[in-house]
């Protein structure tokens, strides 16, 4: 309660003008569009945060699942609604803007979207199965036949990473997609139907060696600029930072043209959340990685990763 | 571990307020899966908000008694109105409406109840002895057991329509091409979807069969007037109904192997994650018509015709859940919620997930143990009641389900639109029926049509353009091949007439 | 309509034109289908060019052709067996019909929630001949069912029409 008061007080002396807004968000409930069906990553976090958002902002918080369209048409939804800030969402980034940049119609444009935060980041790495023998990347291009990829569809943030990767490091590759989720994309490299996947480092944990992993897959490289996993070489280390630029990132924003102190209340309401314990102590149990980002650089990361992909249009799109 | 482990769920349901979960899953799950279009999934999806709420070990028995009962619900409609509860309870309706028709209500009712319960237990049985090969059963299922596997389903359609086999094949095709709708898996590239960004994901399965089985059935019904029960047998049935119940129980046993064959198939299909229950207890029920003495009497009210969908549609469950034990991974639908709760309550599952969440995985399979058990008892006690229903005015009864259906059909999703493909879909059922086309074939090709065709690509690349080669080097490939051999030869075989002489000679 | 062997299919359901119509379909489709990327089209164009060969056996079986009879034995076209034995008139087909789109076009405008009554208590009455009481009861007993499980026990809001909710058609 007391927090409350506290965060109730801060978002009223941050109201410089419009009266209108003056009850953010007191007047209704906030609701929180969640662009995939219950139970999967998308809406596990927006749960989490739901509670502690309600905790540190005093309102209400519901969930709505609004699935379809690859995660376009719960950012439709968004899109649609008034800039009032009782309707935010979670988008999947950078999936969407991904498809944007292949130009593919998604209802609406990411640029116009309204950003507030980002919570969390998950960082990629390359893993092959660990009795494969193969030991870095200059093992896996070096392979008699160009290296099979394993991974879910083929225009999902992984098959795109993987293919503008190795695009960069100039090493031809098949990748084998069309599998019918990341973790059965993981399965067909242990069982040696392809050589190595692109995952989250995060997905990849369960079957590495240790804490809890089985030991099947080993990583031979991650897309970062410093060293994630002990002992496996980074992007910088093989000489092409540019690559730690993937990450699948918890984006949350609204509709275009929300008032500035709607903005900075919700932002301030989502911090908060970020530090709440109970969050903070589910994250470290499922193996989230919280990173808040703030409303004004989750807007620059955005535009950034809109240029990156353009920069590499040609790799992302699917080959046939 | 293991046993001790279970034994301990088993006692911390039978003392405390667990039974109180389970039990209030058992009756949601009865509910929606007697009301088509409403499924375990929609149940569980439902559910989820309220889970969270919960201790993970209460909302796994939620979860399982939801999970254990929405099949057997499921039969219910199958046998009674020919409109499938569940997606898998649609080979039900060959055999089980027929006898409700017949009068005989109450002994389909009765086999099904017995079938699903045991079923069930043979499952999980079943699943607690691959527990220790589980890694091995999943690793030995790439991409070409998924391809070989759908051509098994798909020749094991072309066989077993008798009488109509080019209007069935047709119908199939059908099915396929719905299934290329939307975006390719493979290469990303959206087909037939005519600019709708709706078909995307492709037409999505839960509308489709809704429409296809409960409306285009309301609209036949509607059309025949009366009631679902013929007048003449009406009268007859009264004596029937009472001891037709315990008859039907009875014909589980004296059909036991039918029984064993339709658990084994449902365990195994249901291990592989993205098959699921429809096509299991479509294989099942195809494998038993087409090896039965008695074939000929199937799809005119033959019992066995019922016994063999529903078992394997409880023994799924059980075999879904060994891909979650050997690697975390979901083997189903309603399994992919299950660990969804895990996450939702802060716990990753991973291959560990025996290990480390013992106590949930051991409490969700003892709720689906006692479920299927708790589900079919209620069933049995019932079952003169849900009788009643082929009794009532039609008129009643069609209202009622299309709008339940409807209305099922907009909960798992939230979206408008998938109650106008129902509608859409539903329309197209109803000519199908009137112009005899079979709704079953098509649907089957629908459900596999899209694993045929991206596992069919992955083969391709995987194999390096060697896929026959490929295939003949991995043992459960050729023993699929042969199987799809066996299958499409053995009514051809039956016609041999050294093979007649045989038979008469048993 | 009268009432002649009821194992002799209508004239409609064994005349040539449901094949002709599903020919119609295979050919468009395997049309559009040439239209995508060389892996893509595989296999749509596959099915598609099965699906023609079987409807042109379809047609033929229906026709009085030579041969025609070869085609209904081997393929099995017979309508000996078929799923629905009666014969409803025309009319009655349109009005069925009618009342399943009018569902689903109530709930559009108005919402499932006011439709799932009414909707029922109007066909028991108008389309059932049913007494007033019957209907209303109905209505009344579905109504209770929609916000006892979702409106409540579950707190699911049913769509409430396009009268009620922003977005229009593109929101579905």
């Amino acid at each position: 309660m007391k927090k409350f008061l506290t965060t109730g007080a801060t978002a009223v002396a941050l109201v410089t003008a419009g009266a209108a807004h003056a009850e953010f968000p007191m007047d209704d409930n906030i609701t929180f569009v969640i662009p995939y069906s219950p139970g999967g990553g998308f809406d596990t976090i927006v749960r989490q945060f739901a509670p502690a958002m309600e905790r540190a902002m005093g309102t209400t918080v519901v969930p709505e699942n609004i699935s379809g369209a690859g995660g376009a048409r719960g950012g439709q939804s968004v899109h649609r609604a008034d800039p009032d800030g009782y309707t935010i969402g979670v988008y999947n980034i950078p999936g969407l803007t991904v498809n944007e940049v292949l130009g593919k119609d998604q209802g609406f444009k990411l640029d116009e979207v309204t950003w507030l935060a980002n919570l969390a980041v998950a960082t990629y790495a390359l893993a092959v199965a660990a009795d494969s023998g193969i030991n870095s990347v200059e093992d896996l291009c070096a392979l008699d036949q160009p290296a099979k990829m394993s991974d879910t569809g083929a225009t999902s943030t992984a098959a795109v990473t993987t293919r503008i990767t190795f695009g960069i490091l100039g090493c031809d590759i098949v990748d084998v997609t069309g599998y019918a989720g990341s973790n059965d994309a993981m399965i067909a490299v242990i069982s040696g139907e392809v050589n190595a996947t692109i995952k989250p480092i995060t997905s990849l944990a369960k079957y590495l060696d240790g804490d809890g992993g089985t030991g099947d897959m080993k990583l031979i490289l991650t897309l970062t600029t410093e060293e994630a996993v002990p002992g496996v070489p980074t992007a910088t280390d093989i000489g092409h930072p540019e690559l730690a630029k993937f990450t699948l990132n918890r984006v949350i924003g609204g509709p275009p043209g929300m008032p500035a102190e709607v903005v900075s209340a919700l932002e301030e309401g989502l911090r908060a959340a970020s530090e709440d314990p109970e969050v903070t102590a589910w994250a470290e149990g499922a193996g989230v990685e919280l990173e808040f980002v703030n409303a004004a650089d989750t807007t620059a990361l955005m535009n950034n990763l809109s240029s990156f992909y353009q920069q590499y249009k040609d790799l992302a799109a699917v080959a046939e | 571990m293991g046993l001790d482990a279970l034994l301990d769920a088993f006692l911390s349901v039978l003392n405390g307020g667990s039974l109180t979960f389970l039990m209030a899953g058992v009756l949601l799950g009865l509910t929606f899966g007697v009301i088509p279009g409403l499924g375990g999934t929609t149940a569980l999806a439902l559910l989820i908000p309220v889970t969270y709420t919960l201790d993970p070990l209460s909302a796994m028995y939620l979860a399982g008694g939801v999970m254990g009962a929405t099949s057997f619900g499921g039969s219910i409609s199958a046998i009674l109105l020919n409109t499938p509860g569940t997606a898998p309870n649609a080979a039900t309706c060959f055999d089980g409406y027929p006898l409700a028709r017949q009068g005989k209500a109450g002994m389909a009712i009765g086999a099904s109840a017995t079938a699903s319960a045991l079923g069930g237990l043979i499952g999980l049985f079943t699943l607690l002895l691959f527990i220790p090969v589980a890694r091995e059963v999943v690793l030995s299922f790439g991409s070409s057991e998924f391809f070989l596997l759908t051509v098994l389903g798909l020749a094991a359609i072309a066989v077993s329509i008798k009488g109509k086999l080019l209007r069935g094949l047709i119908a199939a095709c059908i099915g396929l091409l719905l299934a290329f709708t939307g975006a390719n898996q493979f290469t990303g590239e959206t087909r037939f979807t005519g600019g709708i960004n709706y078909l995307w994901e492709g037409i999505p399965l839960v509308p489709a069969l809704t429409g296809l089985f409960a409306i285009s059935q309301m609209i036949e019904l509607a059309l025949k007037g009366g009631s679902v029960a013929d007048d003449a047998t009406v009268k007859e049935a009264k004596n029937m109904r009472i001891k037709g119940v315990s008859e039907g129980v009875f014909a589980v046993f004296k059909h036991w192997p039918v029984l064993l064959r339709g658990s084994l198939i449902g365990t195994v299909i249901g291990a592989i994650p993205g098959l699921g229950g429809t096509v299991a207890s479509f294989l099942s029920y195809s494998s038993t018509a087409q090896t039965a003495k008695d074939r000929d009497t199937f799809g005119k009210g033959n019992i066995k015709g019922v016994i063999a969908p529903e078992a394997a549609n409880n023994a799924k469950d059980g075999g879904s859940l060994i891909p979650t034990v050997a690697f975390g991974i979901p083997g189903s639908a309603e399994t992919a919620v299950f660990l969804g709760i895990l996450v939702l309550h802060g716990i990753e599952p991973g291959p560990q997930i025996l290990l480390q969440n013992e106590r949930e995985v051991y409490g969700l399979i003892v709720a689906l143990t006692v479920s299927a058990i708790a589900a079919s008892v209620l069933g049995l006690i019932f079952a003169r009641l849900l009788v009643l229903i082929t009794r009532i005015d039609v008129n009643i009864v069609v209202p009622v389900v299309v709008t339940l259906s409807l209305t099922g059909v907009y909960v798992l999703e939230g979206r408008m639109a998938d109650v106008a493909v129902a509608t859409i879909i539903g329309i197209f059922g109803y000519l199908m029926i009137r112009f005899d086309y079979p709704r079953l074939t098509l649907v089957i090709a629908f459900v596999l049509g899209e694993i045929a065709e991206r596992s069919y690509h992955q083969v391709r690349l995987i194999s390096d353009g060697n896929v026959i080669e490929y295939m003949l080097g991995r043992p459960i490939s050729v023993i699929l091949i042969i199987a799809t051999i066996v299958t499409f030869f053995l009514p051809a075989m039956r016609k041999l007439p050294w093979r007649r002489m045989v038979g008469r000679a048993i | 309509m009268d009432k002649p062997d009821p194992l002799q299919a209508p004239r409609i359901v064994t005349s040539i034109w449901p094949a002709v119509l599903l020919l119609v379909f295979a050919l468009v489709t395997f049309v559009v289908a040439q239209g995508y990327s060389a892996t893509s089209a595989r296999f749509p164009s596959m099915v598609a060019g099965a699906m023609i060969v079987l409807s042109v056996y379809d047609i033929w079986s229906r026709t009085n052709l030579p041969g025609a009879n070869t085609v209904k034995t081997f393929g099995g076209t017979g309508f000996r067996q078929r799923e629905m034995m009666h014969n409803p008139s025309f009319a009655n087909q349109a009005e069925c019909l009618g009342w399943i789109t009018g569902a689903f076009a109530m709930m559009a405008a108005i919402g499932i929630l006011a439709t799932s009554p009414i909707f029922c208590a109007s066909y028991v009455r108008f389309k059932g001949n049913r007494s007033f009481a019957v209907s209303v009861g109905v209505g009344i007993g579905v109504l209770i069912f929609q916000l006892a499980v979702f409106e409540w026990a579950l707190n699911y809001e049913l769509y409430r029409g396009l009268f009620f909710t922003k977005g229009g058609v593109s929101a579905w």
